[in-house]
């Protein structure tokens, strides 16, 4: 395959529009959740009138405790990012470890590693969220990110684990085990750096499918203590504030919630279609 | 004669093709049934103290119980009074949780196996599985149209997406990548909001008119009831049609440079004629997909029930996590996994038919 060197591909996506388009986004939401709530930290102790409608006080209107809509979500977006991006790093380094050890060392450890991976890919994720974190006494953040890492990393790991498995046949991992280097070593060393952006795509991919399950879970009341997107959708089921049309509450949570997750998706397939040839022929 | 022939057909390829995957699936139902078991004793919450909190009172500590107040925190180690004790030993006793592991594990697995969960708390004198024979219905009309009417739509919008050059193409693979990563559950509340609150086209939630009081067997009823379906219906669409457009997207590029097209493309076939033979062969691969597709509709299926009211699986869920019904909850789980295993496995077989070589053992999984 005519493979590029990593200075042509950088170079191909910064030429690419819809990678600057996309990443503009992200990092204006991104900037939104962190720089936000420097500012807005005073406006979420005062407690004024419950679900009151968009004014000059309060932009996004105020939600079910009389808060700020505004100061609670950029807050409640943060809390979302955190819990996704470090299970997503969880489930990454999950599925490096086992699925592509497994995969690089072969034979029966392999065969039983994506047996489970098959497995556990057909399950489906939520309902066993829903009873791990209904056990749990306490949900903080840190907690919800490993339960969530834990159930969400086998897709990544049926990927990384074919990859390697094509890449493990070429020359320059030959070279590597003539010249006695480690499994360990080669796997990391050798084979993952030249699988960077598929793995840089399952990232995204993980990231997004953990913030859609962690708003989710808060959605139905069991997610982190915290304050987080799903919140405001929380209040949008017991409170009925659909039939009752205060929109404010559950749209803007939910724009920011898609622009986010629609832009981050593009954006891998944006460098999956850049830096695969196969899909490149077609710009 | 007949006999020989039948022994024949449960000998030949396809047959063992399709034992393995029973194996498989089998394997699967018993690993999750094992791991929800452990992981339900390993976890710090423990159903006898969720049972004498709910007697204290909800939000409450138990701590001031025995008159010694520690001050917030009341969720970490819980002494309580003796008489307290007392209780939280009658109800462990009656969970069965005093006994040995092992006979815990058996009875268990029997309560699993002939999908006797026991007695509800949250609606106390029913019986786990009439609760369930209630809702599964319901669930099952939610998901399972959503595969092939998503299927089709997918195909569709995929090859459109991969043969319209330029600004064409990009709208419908944009189209499809928004429809599949919109989260469902946002969705639902949005049609709701449009469809329900402000153009009033449809019921804001449940799954009939409160005038019917339950399932009846008539035709009114059944328009009334699917009249119900088609929002919530609607909200999984295009998560399963969106996730289908885009693995089809890339499996049509991807045949486009096979050499087959190529020779048509020299030999003057029409675009339509080959549009038709990449298309046939662009769907194969995506069947490997449907499993995960299936499993992300079942949970976005279980929150878009409870967006609705829907009475379904779902909504059974969530009824169990708010008054702490531990066996609901461990039944509603065993069942919506061999849904999901089922459904797979009845896919997974399909594929076997669809595509003679998997199923003859000619691709080594």
């Amino acid at each position: 395959m005519n493979k590029l060197k990593l200075g042509e591909r950088t170079e191909l996506l910064k030429r690419n529009k819809k990678f600057w388009f996309l990443s503009l986004i992200i990092i204006a939401v991104v900037l939104f959740a962190i720089i936000v709530p420097f500012f807005t930290k005073g406006s979420l102790r005062e407690m004024g009138k419950v679900y009151q409608s968009p004014s000059n006080d309060h932009p996004l209107g105020t939600d079910k405790y009389g808060l700020d809509m505004l100061a609670r979500m950029a807050m409640g977006l943060q809390n979302s990012l955190k819990v996704s991006i470090f299970a997503a790093l969880i489930s990454l380094s999950l599925a490096m470890s086992l699925g592509g050890l497994g995969a690089y060392i072969g034979g029966l450890v392999d065969e039983s590693i994506n047996m489970i991976l098959n497995i556990i890919i057909g399950l489906p994720t939520l309902p066993l969220l829903i009873v791990l974190s209904a056990l749990l006494r306490s949900r903080s953040l840190l907690l919800m990110a490993v339960i969530l890492g834990i159930t969400n990393w086998a897709g990544i790991g049926r990927g990384i684990r074919s990859q390697v498995l094509s890449l493990s046949e070429r020359n320059f991992v030959d070279l590597a085990t003539i010249s006695g280097k480690g499994n360990i070593s080669i796997l990391f060393m050798e084979i993952y750096p030249n699988m960077l952006a598929y793995i840089m795509v399952e990232f995204v991919g993980a990231f997004v499918t953990g913030l859609t399950a962690i708003v989710g879970l808060s959605t139905i009341g069991i997610g982190p203590d915290v304050v987080s997107l799903g919140k405001f959708f929380n209040m949008t089921i017991t409170d009925q504030l659909i039939t009752r049309g205060m929109w404010w509450v559950f749209v803007p949570p939910g724009v920011i919630l898609t622009l986010f997750a629609v832009s981050m998706i593009g954006l891998a397939s944006v460098i999956d279609e850049v830096l695969n040839p196969r899909l490149r022929g077609r710009q | 004669m007949r006999l020989r022939a039948l022994i024949d057909k449960l000998r030949s390829p396809f047959a063992k093709f399709t034992y393995k995957k029973v194996a498989f699936y089998g394997f699967a139902v018993f690993l999750t049934i094992n791991t929800i078991f452990f992981v339900e004793r390993a976890m710090p919450s423990d159903p006898g103290d969720v049972m004498v909190r709910r007697i204290v009172g909800p939000g409450r500590s138990l701590t001031p119980l025995i008159g010694k107040h520690e001050g917030g925190g009341g969720g970490q180690s819980i002494n309580l009074s003796p008489k307290m004790e007392r209780l939280k030993n009658i109800y462990l006793k009656k969970y069965g949780l005093l006994k040995p592991l092992h006979e815990q594990y058996t009875s268990y697995l029997e309560r699993a196996f002939t999908l006797d969960f026991g007695i509800s708390y949250w609606k106390y004198p029913v019986p786990i599985s009439e609760l369930i024979m209630q809702r599964l219905p319901w669930t099952i009309a939610l998901l399972f149209p959503t595969i092939p009417i998503g299927f089709v739509i997918g195909n569709w919008i995929g090859t459109k997406a991969a043969f319209k050059e330029g600004k064409k193409g990009s709208i419908y693979y944009y189209l499809s990548i928004v429809a599949g990563n919109i989260p469902m559950y946002w969705v639902g509340m949005i049609l709701i909001l449009v469809f329900g609150v402000q153009l009033g086209l449809f019921p804001l939630g449940e799954a009939y008119s409160q005038s019917y009081l339950g399932p009846q067997l008539s035709f009114s009823w059944f328009i009334d009831a699917l009249h119900h379906w088609v929002l919530p219906f609607l909200s999984l669409l295009g998560f399963s049609f969106g996730g289908w457009a885009v693995g089809m997207r890339s499996m049509v590029i991807y045949e486009m440079e096979s050499d087959y097209v190529n020779l048509e493309k020299q030999l003057g076939f029409r675009t339509e004629k080959i549009r038709q033979d990449v298309q046939r062969n662009a769907i194969l691969p995506n069947f490997t997909a449907i499993p995960y597709l299936f499993s992300g509709l079942v949970s976005g299926g279980l929150m878009i029930e409870i967006i609705f009211g829907y009475p379904g699986m779902g909504m059974l869920f969530f009824n169990g996590i708010f008054s702490q019904d531990f066996p609901l909850i461990e039944a509603s789980f065993v069942i919506v996994v061999f849904i999901t295993l089922i459904g797979n496995m009845i896919i997974d077989i399909l594929y076997g038919v669809i595509d003679p070589r998997i199923g003859t053992g000619y691709v080594r999984e």
